[in-house]
């Protein structure tokens, strides 16, 4: 395995990680779609010439590997209601936290691929639409969507007005 | 930026940033990446040695086309496909996975044998999936059947032809619809043509086994698979077989093309197919939809059922609190366009409410519900089986509704259903 590679790898994976898991909402689905990321990568390794790009080359197949038609829900929860973190959330908005978590674990995989890219990448829409293969309008109306759902989503009704508005 | 901005950003950040990176980053990458390697080249390879062969055949494959219309020509033994001598299995496959397909196979069709023809994991979604053949009480059948999460999913399952000379089947692919091809393992040339003339080699998967996108630019025309056997004859020439057909022939024009999701229970489905044999009075056919229990024991299924040679469809839904406690529900006669069927569970015990079964088409992306008319649909969660959800229902509700949506969800542009609920639940012997 080339040592570059082997470098990238070490590097950035941990970062990866929290974007996949973040897009499957569990880590054992995460450390899967990350691994297959990376085994993607790691083919097309001699194609990739600008190495500045390889973040958005493996959030790029990320995405669309775990947005991909076939790449179906499994039956029991994946969701990890409690993820590995380090020191649980004691804040008194961990509730809403939770909560946003759990509707979040709801929306379409596009919507909430959308959503992590804008939110927690803090990726531009031009950039969003272009890891998601789609149109600028597209991204919009989509984040436009993940929104409204999470706004009227039955484990945020009960937060107190405003917090959501 | 709202609120609501804020707390997005901060719950992502607080879910995912505490995360303990992986211990060992680079194992199984260098494994993975060689099992992808290996597939994409022996398709690779294969299919230009075919090339090769079909340009060397191009003459006499294209003199029998014109002498020979018709889709067999004198098949020998060989190439012909005999479900109690089915030809070698080729491919690969992990043993658990073959016996998820046996174990499958004899819930829904019991006493029956099935071989596997082909199996492999297809790339890049990692699906296991095979091709089969079987015989037994329910006759000679074969088709095409997947693995996924909920177990095996019989999405081609259909009577095979006497004197069968291929296995052709069209299933969807990671970015368009695909051809797979079984036939005799001494085939010479498989070939797929979209207009039923201009044929090409199928890439080559292992000896008779061939694949190849179905058509880069809408729906074919006229799909057609050709198989030619080792001694240069046509053997094959037909219209693969697609998800949706459950016989070659009689098949009602109205059912939906929807896989069966969820998990059954076989018992209950006997159960079911007994008690629709009651009521309709003779033997039926039925097309599985879905399948799953509560967690009061109730244990449901939901499909198509219809009267054997009838031409017309009734879905149906089965609920049993015991083996000998079964309550039946016909439902309406949906068209094959459908976009939701439901069904309700009456008086699930210690609940005060019912609960409202939604079995929407595979392609609803969002199930929204309205559950006193006021106008404001909430998006209701699944049970995670592909898009089915439950509703508790109030046992007065009568004016909820419900939305359906596709796509990203836009409901300016990807509404597929908004209406009543009630309207779901008439059957031909009432509503409820």
């Amino acid at each position: 395995m080339d040592d570059q590679f082997q470098a990238f790898v070490v590097g950035r994976s941990a970062a990866h990680l929290r974007t996949a898991y973040l897009l499957t909402g569990n880590r054992t689905d995460a450390e899967d779609l990350l691994q297959t990321a990376l085994a993607k990568t790691f083919l097309a390794w001699d194609r990739i010439r600008d190495r500045e790009a390889l973040d958005a080359y493996v959030r790029r197949t990320m995405v669309t590997t775990q947005t991909s038609f076939w790449r179906r829900k499994k039956p029991e929860a994946l969701y990890d209601d409690l993820p590995d973190v380090a020191g649980r959330d004691q804040h008194a908005d961990h509730d809403l936290h939770d909560a946003l978590w759990t509707a979040l674990n709801r929306l379409s995989r596009k919507q909430r691929a959308a959503v992590v890219l804008r939110y927690y990448e803090d990726l531009t829409e031009a950039d969003t639409a272009a890891v998601l293969g789609v149109s600028v309008g597209t991204v919009k109306s989509t984040t436009s969507r993940a929104l409204a759902l999470l706004r009227t989503d039955a484990t945020l009704r009960d937060q107190p007005s405003g917090v959501l508005s | 930026m709202t609120p609501l901005d804020d707390h997005l950003r901060t719950t992502l950040h607080h879910r995912a940033d505490g995360l303990t990176p992986s211990s060992d980053p680079l194992g199984g990458i260098e494994a993975r990446a060689r099992g992808m390697r290996r597939r994409k080249v022996a398709a690779t390879v294969a299919g230009a040695a075919l090339a090769a062969a079909a340009v060397g055949f191009a003459v006499p494959s294209l003199v029998g086309e014109r002498s020979a219309p018709s889709t067999r020509v004198a098949a020998s033994a060989e190439a012909q496909l005999d479900p109690a001598h089915p030809w070698a299995f080729r491919g690969d496959i992990n043993g658990k996975y073959r016996e998820s397909f046996q174990a499958a196979w004899q819930v829904k069709h019991p006493g029956s044998t099935m071989t596997l023809l082909f199996a492999q994991t297809y790339e890049p979604s990692r699906q296991v999936e095979a091709v089969f053949v079987a015989s037994g009480p329910d006759g000679a059948r074969s088709g095409f059947v997947t693995l996924s999460s909920h177990g095996a999913e019989f999405v081609i399952d259909r009577r095979l032809e006497p004197k069968a000379t291929a296995v052709a089947v069209r299933v969807m692919g990671d970015e368009t619809a695909r051809i797979l091809v079984v036939a005799a393992p001494s085939s010479r040339l498989l070939e797929y043509a979209d207009d039923g003339r201009t044929f090409q080699a199928l890439t080559v998967l292992a000896p008779g086994v061939g694949t190849g996108p179905e058509s880069y630019g809408g729906d074919p025309p006229a799909p057609t698979v050709r198989v030619t056997a080792a001694d240069g004859t046509i053997v094959h020439q037909a219209p693969p077989a697609r998800a949706g057909d459950v016989e070659p022939d009689a098949q009602p024009a109205n059912l939906v093309d929807w896989p069966t999701r969820g998990v059954v229970d076989a018992d209950v489905l006997l159960a079911a197919r007994s008690a629709l044999e009651t009521s309709l009075g003779g033997p039926v056919e039925v097309k599985l939809l879905f399948g799953g229990g509560t967690g009061s024991g109730v244990r449901y299924v939901m499909g198509q059922a219809w009267l054997r040679g009838s031409a017309t469809a009734g879905s149906f839904a089965y609920t049993a609190r015991a083996v000998d406690d079964g309550q039946l529900f016909l439902g309406p006669k949906t068209e094959s366009t459908a976009v939701v069927l439901a069904f309700l569970i009456n008086s699930l015990p210690g609940t005060p409410t019912d609960l409202l079964v939604v079995v929407p088409a595979p392609r609803t992306s969002q199930v929204l519900y309205d559950d006193n008319a006021t106008g404001t649909f909430r998006p209701v969660s699944t049970d995670g089986a592909d898009g089915v959800v439950l509703i508790d229902r109030s046992r007065t509700a009568s004016a909820d509704r419900l939305q359906l949506l596709t796509g990203n969800g836009d409901p300016a542009t990807d509404v597929t259903y908004e209406g009543p609920v009630a309207p779901l639940l008439c059957g031909s012997k009432g509503c409820g």
